[in-house]
């Protein structure tokens, strides 16, 4: 059983003995597919997720604001953010404060607002989220 | 949400880099409902920014229209926020 194969089944056990023989699998791309921590957010599977953080796959990199924006888990999004990512990363020439505005998400905003986001952060093109 | 960034202190009276002020910035969504506008007021927001420069000023008018065939009761008093 592959790596990628037994965090999609939740096979920790697996997953575990996989990695002993193999820890650089854990920030590893699989040929053309994405990360192991970018297929949980994409996904939203939020115990590979926890199963990866765990065993010290990386956060910090490019893209994975937008990605856990666009992704299925609000929780693996707020997560994210409070393991330090940048929360200011461009999404498209946004941010995600404005974007959360944009669609009204009032209750999400306000999470956000809550870990220390700066309400008056002006995106690329000069807007704010208000 | 208008309140939700209000409550934590976005600046209501901030002006874009083209020069519109926020409250101009709603007037895409003045129709029938006011409601942005009227929030954007009620917390402070400066209407007198909207003859600030040309932009502004050029945007005042279609405000003021917006306003007045919006088939809204508090119209009268909105109209008389505006420079």
């Amino acid at each position: 059983m592959s790596f990628s194969r037994a965090l999609l089944a939740h096979d920790w056990q697996n997953a575990r003995r996989i990695l002993r023989r193999h820890p650089e699998l854990i920030n590893q791309r699989d040929r053309q597919n994405p990360l192991p921590i970018e297929k949980s957010i994409q996904i939203g599977d939020v115990e590979a997720f926890d199963f990866l953080i765990e065993h010290g796959a990386s956060i910090h990199l490019p893209g994975i604001l937008k990605l856990a924006y666009r992704g299925p888990s609000y929780v693996i999004l707020m997560k994210l953010l409070d393991m330090g990512i940048n929360m200011y990363e461009p999404i498209d020439d946004t941010l995600v404060l404005n974007l959360l505005a944009y669609e009204c998400r009032v209750q999400d905003a306000l999470l956000l607002l809550r870990r220390g986001y700066q309400v008056n952060r002006a995106s690329s093109t000069g807007r704010t989220a208000l | 949400m208008i309140d939700l960034l209000c409550e934590w202190n976005a600046d209501v009276n901030k002006i874009s880099r083209d020069g519109r002020p926020v409250l101009a910035l709603t007037v895409p969504n003045i129709g029938y409902n006011l409601t942005a506008f009227e929030r954007l007021l009620a917390w402070g927001a400066n209407s007198s920014l909207l003859r600030m420069n040309q932009v502004a000023a050029s945007l005042l008018g279609e405000v003021k229209q917006r306003i007045d065939h919006a088939a809204m009761y508090r119209r009268k008093e909105l109209l008389a926020c505006l420079p």
